[in-house]
């Protein structure tokens, strides 16, 4: 590129053979007004697809068909509370209106009960799971919410354990955890909003909010960015993640996540919005600050004194888990006058028999320790040991036996690695920096780690996520916030002031002149 | 919402300039022939803090009027004018960046990195402020609270450890080298103050900024010149004035019970300092080449300001001669101090008051 070239306007992005994917086709045209035709639109929409269950019968006369999914539905319930009810029905001078007037206000075939006037409606309602009630001669159709697809029970969270709190944690069926949610906060504030992603999955999702709490300019930049995802499948709410972040390309996240129902509660109760999406048992929440990684449930049930304590202890595994293996390389190569004597000649006596330097050395051991954690991970549980013993004695054993790495190597490693999972929603970006900092150590020392610590810093300062700095409420500054930052104080005083999001300081959502420095 | 520009709290403002300016603490070289040394100077830096404070009072006037920037205020005067006005505060802008680098680097040949060569120190301080500077001023305005908190923890060990060292027998009348030696030392000390340049560009962009800001600054950054220099003065006394960085010489004299020695909190410090400071000017500086190349992107303004001021670090760098002479010649430091802070925002104030009715715009707070 010429130098001129820079100071020029950039040209507009030319037109891309990408096409974004499209909807199924006639997803949005009515029903047609023959039972018969509907059928046979439905068959052809779905492709004779071999879990379309359509029953046809005669209720009072009156052509209808009961169309499901095999598996989704509860069998028991089904027959109990819709098919007997339906099939026993005796009406005088039978009319499909008279039919669909008994079935709106007469019966109670499911609580959840549904009219439609689509196709759209009509495919999306049966892939749900809901039992769907189509007659002759009245337009809408009628969807029983009774799904009974199997699926994992509520269980005790396997990522974020705790000691006092409740042993519930959010699981891969949306409507479970929506009343996870909705029994811990009873308040008529508390909102599910429904939304759907995904152009072929059409993943059914809900934001959680609470009206009141939650800032009108959040809620409506959420909602639009949600609108912006045009993904052909949505598996997972990791999918959804790189929407709601402001810089997707940073390090760190703007965007938390928890399986924890409570957690969720206590989120949203400080005007966050959280999302849930089905077959995903985690729940994210935006806009997600810096120092609530290091927070957890036990911290408001302790003491104040030992929350600090805990809190205090995870800042330090922090700097530990990423710092620590750079600073041992850096220091030990280019400044070891800086380290007390008698812990230099500790190291130099197990170094001065390693063939490698410490750089490589100390890449080697932990990229080792990466594909065993990924192997453990991905490996079923039944050779795990295997892993484990391999870990333990050929790499930890053999190899300082060997002479091939250090003692004091292995020894970090180990401290390095406990460290890390002590705030697991920071391993990744937590991994990565590890590498580099050993790298930026070996190659510069005390200065390239100073130097690559400040460019983090800069990284982590720059993200806004939703127009909340990230590392508020510590800078910007907001007092009222700090409470439970670096101190957990008592209950007491948290509950004098509710916390609001919005209400920190450099926060966008609010008038400009809002906030108190 | 998050791309739009943020405003910075005065607060930050004051911590991000007072960082950059002690930057000058810590590359303090008691031989060169303009600065004042010993006593002398403990009484120069609260009297050349009350001078800036009073030269910098067009501008406050300035902003108070109009709220918006001084170079807003240039270009609304006239279009060549504003030019001017950003080409001259760009260029000094790169001329601090450039210095910074290149004194950062000297000292960690110096002292840290005895076997290496500068460039290496110069490309890896341009690139990552390049980075930092890109990111917006929110960003490394930020950064700045930690290193403040950084700094007060290596003042409050610094004073924990050295003042028992105390020896106030080094504690001379200010006035034994007559008062010219008085006078000339505030008026080095004063015109030393570059950081003032940085902070005309930065007030507009700085909630509820103004004099108190101002004189936050110049407070918090007498207040700690005046602390370790009061600590290098009453410690080394005399021993001082044969060390390159007395500073860093300080630091490795203390020992504190578990904490052992400090100079590598010192030299931690030290690096930060250079980085914010390397930092600011190069933000400065882009949003200067901006101001005239209006089409060209921050980013890109960035980098063209961090390749520029790095390569002219990289050819002064190493032997420090030009450094060393422009640090010997006072008016190569008064004199762009006095025209970009003092007499570019008296003339745009009386441009701007010549220009517009009494009613008009911008009657300030």
């Amino acid at each position: 590129m010429k130098i001129t070239e820079m100071f020029k306007r950039r040209p507009a992005a030319p037109e891309s053979a990408y096409q974004p994917p499209q909807p199924d086709a006639g997803l949005d045209r009515k029903l047609a007004p023959t039972l018969q035709q509907r059928l046979s639109d439905l068959r052809e929409m779905v492709g004779n697809t071999g879990d379309l269950i359509v029953n046809e019968l005669a209720v009072c006369g009156i052509d209808c068909a009961v169309v499901m999914c095999e598996g989704m539905v509860a069998t028991a319930v089904f027959a109990e509370l819709f098919a007997e009810p339906l099939t026993a029905l005796r009406l005088d001078q039978p009319t499909p209106e008279k039919l669909l007037g008994w079935v709106r206000h007469q019966s109670l075939l499911a609580p959840d009960q549904k009219e439609f006037h689509t196709y759209g409606d009509l495919t999306r309602f049966i892939m749900s799971g809901f039992v769907v009630l189509l007659a002759e001669g009245v337009e809408p159709g009628l969807a029983f919410g009774i799904q009974g697809y199997d699926g994992r029970s509520v269980s005790e969270p396997a990522g974020e354990s705790n000691e006092r709190g409740s042993r519930e944690g959010f699981i891969e069926k949306l409507r479970p955890n929506l009343s996870l949610v909705r029994r811990r906060l009873k308040s008529a504030d508390l909102t599910f909003e429904m939304v759907n992603f995904g152009v072929k999955s059409r993943t059914d999702g809900a934001l959680v909010y609470l009206r009141g709490a939650v800032s009108p300019e959040l809620l409506e930049e959420v909602r639009r960015r949600l609108s912006q995802v045009k993904i052909d499948v949505v598996l997972e709410s990791g999918y959804l993640q790189p929407f709601l972040d402001s810089k997707p390309l940073s390090i760190f996240s703007g965007v938390g996540y928890t399986e924890r129902p409570d957690t969720l509660c206590a989120k949203v109760s400080e005007g966050r919005i959280g999302l849930l999406v089905d077959g995903t048992p985690y729940a994210l929440i935006v806009p997600y600050l810096f120092n609530e990684h290091f927070q957890s449930f036990d911290d408001y049930a302790h003491r104040p004194y030992f929350a600090t304590f805990i809190r205090w202890l995870k800042y330090a595994a922090f700097l530990f888990s990423f710092l620590l293996p750079g600073l041992y390389v850096g220091l030990g190569s280019f400044h070891p006058e800086l380290l007390p004597k008698n812990l230099l000649l500790k190291l130099a006596q197990s170094e001065a028999v390693t063939p490698l330097p410490l750089m490589f050395e100390a890449l080697l051991i932990f990229f080792i320790y990466e594909i065993m954690r990924e192997a453990g991970l991905r490996m079923p549980k039944s050779v795990g040991h295997a892993v484990s013993i391999v870990g333990a004695l050929v790499i930890g054993d053999a190899a300082v036996t060997a002479g091939l790495i250090g003692a004091p190597m292995v020894l970090l490693v180990a401290m390095t690695a406990i460290s890390s999972f002590v705030v697991p929603s920071l391993y990744e970006p937590v991994t990565l920096l590890r590498f580099g900092f050993i790298l930026i150590g070996g190659i510069a020392g005390l200065f390239g780690i100073v130097l690559a610590l400040c460019a983090v810093l800069a990284n982590l300062c720059a993200i806004n996520p939703l127009g909340v700095p990230a590392t508020s409420p510590a800078a910007p500054f907001s007092l009222y916030a700090m409470r439970d930052v670096l101190f957990r104080v008592g209950w007491k005083t948290l509950s004098q002031e509710d916390l609001r999001i919005q209400g920190l300081t450099g926060s966008d959502l609010k008038g400009e002149d809002a906030d108190g420095e | 919402m998050e791309n739009k520009p943020r405003m910075i709290s005065g607060s930050q403002l004051v911590f991000l300039l007072l960082i950059s300016r002690l930057f000058t603490l810590f590359t303090f070289v008691p031989r060169a022939r303009t600065a004042a040394s010993g006593s002398t100077a403990l009484l120069c830096i609260p009297l050349a803090g009350i001078a800036v404070g009073i030269l910098l009072l067009p501008s406050l006037l300035l902003f108070r009027r109009t709220q918006t920037g001084l170079l807003d205020c240039a270009f609304q005067v006239g279009s060549g004018y504003g030019l001017l006005v950003s080409l001259l505060f760009g260029a000094f802008c790169l001329y601090m960046a450039a210095f910074t680098v290149s004194h950062f680097s000297f000292f960690m040949t110096s002292v840290v990195y005895p076997n290496s060569t500068p460039w290496v120190f110069v490309i890896l301080l341009t690139l990552a402020a390049g980075y930092a500077a890109s990111l917006g001023l929110e960003a490394f305005s930020r950064m700045s609270v930690w290193v403040f908190s950084l700094l007060l923890l290596l003042l409050v060990l610094f004073l924990c450890a050295l003042l028992p060292e105390a020896n106030m027998v080094y504690l001379t009348s200010p006035l034994l080298d007559g008062t010219p030696a008085v006078g000339k030392g505030i008026f080095y000390t004063a015109v030393n103050h570059a950081e003032a340049v940085a902070l005309l560009l930065l007030l507009p962009r700085a909630r509820r900024a103004g004099g108190r800001t101002v004189a936050g600054w110049l407070v918090l950054t007498v207040l700690a010149y005046e602390l370790l220099s009061f600590l290098t003065l009453t410690v080394l006394g005399d021993y001082a004035k044969t060390r390159i960085f007395p500073l860093h010489t300080l630091s490795s004299l203390t020992q504190l019970s578990g904490f052992g020695r400090l100079d590598l909190l010192h030299i931690t410090l030290w690096i930060f300092a250079a980085f914010l400071r390397m930092t600011v000017y190069l933000y400065c500086a882009a949003v200067c080449l901006r101001r005239m190349l209006p089409n060209l992107r921050f980013g890109r303004a960035c980098a063209c300001c961090a390749a520029v001021s790095g390569v002219w670090a990289l050819m002064t760098a190493q032997g420090m001669r030009f450094w060393n002479q422009a640090a010997e010649q006072i008016w190569t430091v008064a004199a762009p101090f006095l025209l970009l802070a003092v007499a570019a925002p008296l003339a745009t104030l009386l441009f701007t008051s010549l220009g517009q009715s009494p009613t008009g715009k911008g009657n300030g707070k």
